[in-house]
């Protein structure tokens, strides 16, 4: 094998490739958490993080990332792991797969939305190889972006998917407008398992290196996503450099009080990122007896697909509260949930695409919970 | 004795003359069904095992001691000039071995416009700009990232519309629009036609690019030695390759060697010599070792071909009782920087008894990669156009969608006069209709019918939809095979064509098997090496197996007639009075304990090997060949998300004699799985802002997945063909793309009520489609819009 050499590649060109080492990158896999965390703290270039390398790999291919150091945290112990912790809720560690997730059994019933949203994912072999904390870390697959043509996530001044004339149909809907936090970026973040861990209020714990040691911190994942395009730093998350995503923690489940679903709409049947998704969390009333609608006691929406983050219904989610579910209220909740929505020439379709996502998904939650108190 | 005699031969729905060498064929009358022991039956691959552990060599696997790797250096631009390329930073790389630009490339001519194989202009996004060799693949992509071009951006069109527009930016100095390459047909009066026609309809269609996707990516390792040149090559024609390699680098074809073992899919785009083998021709010659060049994925989106999008105006005019009296075509296909219009008024010509018909095939410059064939080039495109206002044409006359069909049913090829050697679609129709449950379900409501009370509120849209499909498939001379019988009673089947993945090794070899009367596993088929076996043609057109079917059972039957021969010398008896008989022994007639075992007439022949050769009679000259069949398509729309679902496809075809029930099946689900991505979900996408195309790659440019494939049933009519061949077979390999999307878009018809007019059926085009029409997000008729869908006309 030939030495590894440091990219010299000018901006814009195709990322060289050495063997074993993607984009001619330097390779070393760390052992503890603590060496990871200095690694990033102190080294320079800091190094990049690489676990499952689905997003990674295809970015250095795609030239949109030149890492000069990849870190493998693939074996790190302290971020893996899947099951309850301390505060009653669930722990899933940053290394478990979107295959793990997926895996009847793997979560409790209250947090299906998140195994619905990890098994709705990619293919198997990409499930087998993705890690959730990754996913959250992956970066946006507008066609333009990745075709390298210009965008303001690559850091030029404007994107190319923003000219007049454009194609491209997996625009947003929400949150791009001037003055919003994704102003002038058609892209939509593209992770299913985000949608429903905002749904599920999860938070994600993030771990840093500082001179007294190392220093945790949780981020609900409602702000974990603050859709921001930002031309300095790539990344759509919270996350700041020097951090690593240790965990996701799902809040103590309650007795049985919840249920979730996560719903996605795609061209292709499998292998597509979301045209819109959706993840729905609701927690019922006591039950009214037979033949009544089941009474939402609270509910969480988030959509996917439709902005630069998880995008959350919360005028929908106080519509519905106390409300008695119904197909005419799960109808109105549809046509509420696209209020404010400001398609591009390319996202127009995707408002039909929510209404009936958003009515079908509370529907389908109500004959459950109907199921379910007939069968009491 | 070999003689000439001319013939027309038909490929891809154009027809030629020319000259064939015409041998006796000493195959006889194949038995009755009952009495084959191979042909007909469903033999498994016999390659299988080869492919399911990983031992089958693709081209991709091939590595050669010394060998380079070749990165082609592609252009980021639609159309550009080149004004300078800086090569010293790449080649300043350790283990760079050469960089090749448009400067330093030897002149070889390109294409039929003038282009060599490096130009100083790039015409579209991909188009090649240099190539650069190193001793690994990494280096040498290292050292195409380090390439320096300086391009001066030209003004570019990429969309055929815009490109047929007066003032659009020239893609070439010849002009856009070909008018000087189209293809023009005519025959009766058009214009009277439609005058006289009760019930004229008509229509504005477009399809869109299809990317190929070949598994196997484009590629080659070209090995030039001393005095000969070795070339590995991914491609459907091994002596095309062979023969225009020689050419472009002026060298005896004995010379030229042209290898391929096995390979992960062609469908048309790997029908000849690519620039990527020339390249690597260049190289190998100027750096004495052994070059291998394969494309990525995202290159084989860009620059390995692609069906073309068409402009379709089509005008059907019947008369009352719905006989076809006009049928006039006017077809634009956007064939890129080069390539050819593919047969798109081929059904329009051919299906229909229509005295009258006119078609014009309209060949325009895009700032796109080269166009090529692409399983049925023409066909599949101009079978939605034609079929889909058949449809409509039925509607308006109030006639069954295949009553329609037969009343302007055909027995005679429309265009030349002559009667069909065979022709099984009025069986297909009746078969397909009864497998499909064709009556009872185009009985039911079509969408914006009265609201039956206990309907859920919101309603999903089912249709059936049919189409007729006819292409070529005759197959034809030249077509040369060797069987070599050894000693021991095994046999050896030689020629030099290729297996494209179909299966063509297990068909041979059941045809050889059966005429040797010898068991299948002592029948090897040796092809895939032009220095090994005499002329095979091109895998396309759905020729293989009707032109070498027929050139191996004579093989066969040449080698039986000297082991008759041979073995009535040894037994003292008159070689007339001798059969062969499975397993491979030679009895008297009506004498069967006199005999001898071919393993042991062979101990008698010391190592002489018997050798029969066998090549492809020419076609009948009285009769029209053809395929034909029909598919029919059940869908679910789904009003509220625009998700056209299909839910069954049923295919019934005409390809004369099946040899082989599976792979014919396998080609036949295949067939029907591309023509539902056509239909569904394949489009490449272009920005007209940039020029580039957006989704090169399997993430976006989307075929079908298993979750997408509905169930899909095959049957054949099955009826050998009389007049075809030795065998009575015709080609298999194109016709069940034909008419899946034709059946598909009709099916959305009868669900919707709305015609087709663009295809795929994306969810944002259905969704536009249904509210235009004023169907609501719950499947009925919204009272506001109702009558928008009356005109049924998209113009």
């Amino acid at each position: 094998m030939r030495d590894v050499q440091e990219p010299g590649a000018p901006p814009g060109a195709p990322a060289a490739v050495a063997p074993g080492a993607p984009g001619g990158a330097a390779y070393a896999r760390v052992q503890s958490l603590e060496q990871a965390l200095r690694a990033l703290a102190e080294a320079s270039p800091p190094p990049v993080a690489l676990a499952g390398g689905t997003d990674l790999f295809s970015l250095i291919h795609q030239g949109r990332a030149r890492p000069a150091r990849l870190m493998d945290i693939g074996r790190l112990e302290a971020l893996a792991g899947l099951g309850p912790d301390a505060e009653g809720g669930w722990r899933v560690g940053a290394l478990a797969t979107l295959a793990e997730l997926a895996r009847p059994g793997a979560l409790p019933p209250a947090y299906r939305a998140l195994a619905q949203a990890a098994a709705a994912s990619a293919t198997p072999a990409l499930r087998n190889r993705a890690t959730l904390g990754g996913n959250l870390e992956q970066q946006v697959r507008c066609w333009f972006f990745r075709t390298g043509l210009p965008c303001l996530l690559a850091g030029d001044n404007h994107c190319a998917c923003a000219a007049p004339g454009t194609a491209g149909p997996f625009q947003a809907v929400f949150g791009h407008r001037a003055g919003e936090p994704g102003a002038g970026c058609g892209a939509v973040h593209p992770s299913d398992p985000a949608v429903a861990l905002v749904a599920l209020d999860a938070q994600v714990e993030l771990a840093r290196w500082t001179e007294g040691g190392l220093a945790r911190r949780r981020v609900p994942a409602g702000s974990y996503f603050p859709g921001r395009v930002d031309g300095g730093r790539r990344g759509l998350t919270a996350r700041e450099p020097g951090e690593l995503v240790v965990a996701v923690h799902l809040p103590p489940a309650g007795e049985g009080a919840w249920s979730s679903l996560y719903r996605k709409v795609t061209d292709r049947q499998a292998w597509q990122f979301a045209l819109v998704s959706l993840a729905v969390a609701v927690r019922w009333q006591e039950w009214e007896g037979p033949g009544a609608a089941p009474v939402v006691g609270g509910a969480r929406l988030v959509l996917g697909g439709v902005a630069l983050k998880p995008w959350r219904l919360e005028a929908v989610e106080a519509w519905l509260e106390g409300r008695a579910l119904d197909e005419g209220a799960a109808r109105r909740a549809g046509e509420l949930a696209v209020d404010g929505a400001d398609p591009l020439p390319g996202s127009r379709f995707k408002l039909e695409l929510i209404r009936a996502l958003v009515a079908d998904a509370l529907l389908e939650l109500a004959a459950e919970r109907r199921a379910q108190a007939a069968a009491r | 004795m070999p003689r000439l005699v001319k013939t027309q031969f038909e490929f891809e729905g154009r027809v030629q003359e020319r000259y064939v060498v015409v041998e006796d064929d000493p195959a006889g009358p194949l038995p009755e069904e009952g009495a084959l022991r191979y042909v007909g039956r469903p033999v498994p691959r016999v390659d299988g095992w080869e492919k399911v552990t990983g031992r089958a060599r693709y081209t991709h696997d091939v590595r050669l001691p010394g060998m380079v790797y070749a990165v082609v250096v592609r252009s980021p631009y639609p159309h550009a000039r080149i004004r300078a390329i800086r090569t010293a930073g790449a080649l300043a790389i350790p283990g760079v071995l050469a960089v090749l630009t448009h400067e330093n490339c030897p002149p070889i001519p390109w294409g039929r416009e003038g282009d060599r194989v490096l130009n100083p202009v790039v015409r579209y996004h991909g188009d090649e700009v240099a190539v650069v060799a190193a001793r690994d693949l990494a280096t040498a992509r290292a050292a195409a990232a380090a390439l320096e071009v300086e391009y001066e951006p030209l003004p570019f069109v990429v969309d055929l519309e815009e490109a047929m527009k007066p003032d659009a930016p020239p893609v070439r100095p010849q002009g856009n629009v070909r008018w000087d390459r189209a293809s023009r047909y005519s025959r009766g009066d058009v214009e009277e036609g439609l005058r006289r026609a009760a019930v004229v309809v008509e229509g504005t269609f477009r399809t869109p690019v299809q990317l190929h996707n070949c598994m196997e990516t484009h590629g080659s390792v070209v090995d030039w030695q001393q005095d000969r040149v070795t070339i590995y090559d991914s491609t459907q024609h091994l002596f095309g390759v062979r023969d225009r390699f020689a050419q472009l680098f002026g060298l005896p074809v004995h010379r030229v060697r042209v290898v391929k073992e096995h390979m992960g899919g062609g469908f048309g785009s790997k029908n000849g010599l690519h620039k990527y083998t020339v390249l690597a021709g260049i190289l190998s010659r100027q750096l004495g070792r052994p070059v291998r060049c394969v494309l990525d994925r995202e290159e084989e989106n860009l620059a390995a071909g692609n069906r073309h999008s068409t402009l379709q105006r089509l005008r059907l005019g019947a008369t009352a009782d719905g006989r076809l009296v006009a049928i006039d075509l006017e077809a634009y296909a956007a064939v890129g920087v080069l390539g050819s219009a593919g047969s798109i008024g081929g059904p329009a010509r051919q299906l229909y008894a229509c005295p009258n018909v006119r078609t014009v095939e309209v060949p325009v410059h895009t700032n796109t990669g080269p166009a090529s064939a692409f399983r049925a080039p023409g066909y599949v495109e101009g079978t939605v156009a034609l079929e889909v206002l058949m449809d409509e044409l039925a509607g308006r006359l109030g006639l069954d969608p295949i009553e329609l069909r037969l009343r302007n049913y055909t027995e005679v090829d429309p265009i030349s006069g002559r009667p069909y050697s065979s022709k099984g679609l009025r069986q297909a129709y009746a078969l397909g209709a009864a497998m499909a449950g064709w009556d009872a379900k185009r009985g039911r409501v079509a969408a914006g019918a009265a609201t039956e009370p206990d309907e859920p509120a919101r309603r999903r849209l089912r249709g059936i939809g049919m189409a007729s499909q006819i292409w070529g498939g005759a197959g034809g001379p030249p077509a040369q095979a060797e069987v070599r019988v050894h000693p021991d009673g095994t046999a050896t089947v030689v020629t030099a064509g290729q297996d494209i993945g179909t299966g063509t090794r297990t068909v041979l070899a059941q045809i050889a098997a059966e005429e040797l009367a010898l068991p299948l596993e002592r029948v090897r088929v040796q092809l895939g090496d032009t220095d090994g076996g005499p002329y095979a043609p091109i895998s396309a057109g759905s020729m293989t197996v009707p032109s070498m079917g027929p050139a191996v059972r004579s093989a066969a039957a040449d080698a039986v007639r000297q082991i008759l021969e041979l073995a009535g010398g040894l037994l003292e008896v008159d070689p007339r009075d001798l059969e062969l008989v499975p397993p491979g022994r030679v009895q008297v007639k009506g004498a069967p304990d006199r005999g001898v075992g071919l393993a042991e007439l062979g101990k008698t022949l010391g190592q002489y090997v018997i050798v029969g050769r066998g090549s492809r009679g020419p076609n009948p000259d009285e009769y029209a060949i053809h395929t034909f069949g029909a598919q029919f398509a059940e869908v679910e729309v789904d009003p509220a998300t625009g998700e056209v679902r299909v839910l069954d496809l049923w295919a019934v075809h005409d390809i004369g004699r099946v040899v082989n029930p599976l792979t014919a099946s396998a080609q036949m689900e295949g067939g029907m799985i591309q023509g539902l991505g056509f239909a569904l979900l394949e489009e490449r996408v272009m920005d007209p802002v940039s020029g580039r195309v957006l989704n090169p790659n399997l993430e976006n440019y989307r075929v079908p997945t298993v979750a997408d494939i509905p169930r899909l049933h095959v049957a054949f009519t099955g009826e050998p063909d009389p007049h075809g061949n030795n065998l009575g077979v015709k080609g298999a390999g194109e016709p069940p793309i034909i008419p899946t999307a034709a059946a598909i878009a009709n099916a959305f018809y009868h669900a919707t009520g709305i015609p087709v007019r663009e295809l795929p059926l994306s969810r944002d085009r259905v969704l536009a489609l249904l509210r235009r029409h004023g169907i609501g997000p719950d499947g009925r008729r919204q009272p506001s819009r109702a009558g928008a869908a009356e005109g049924g006309e998209d113009r």
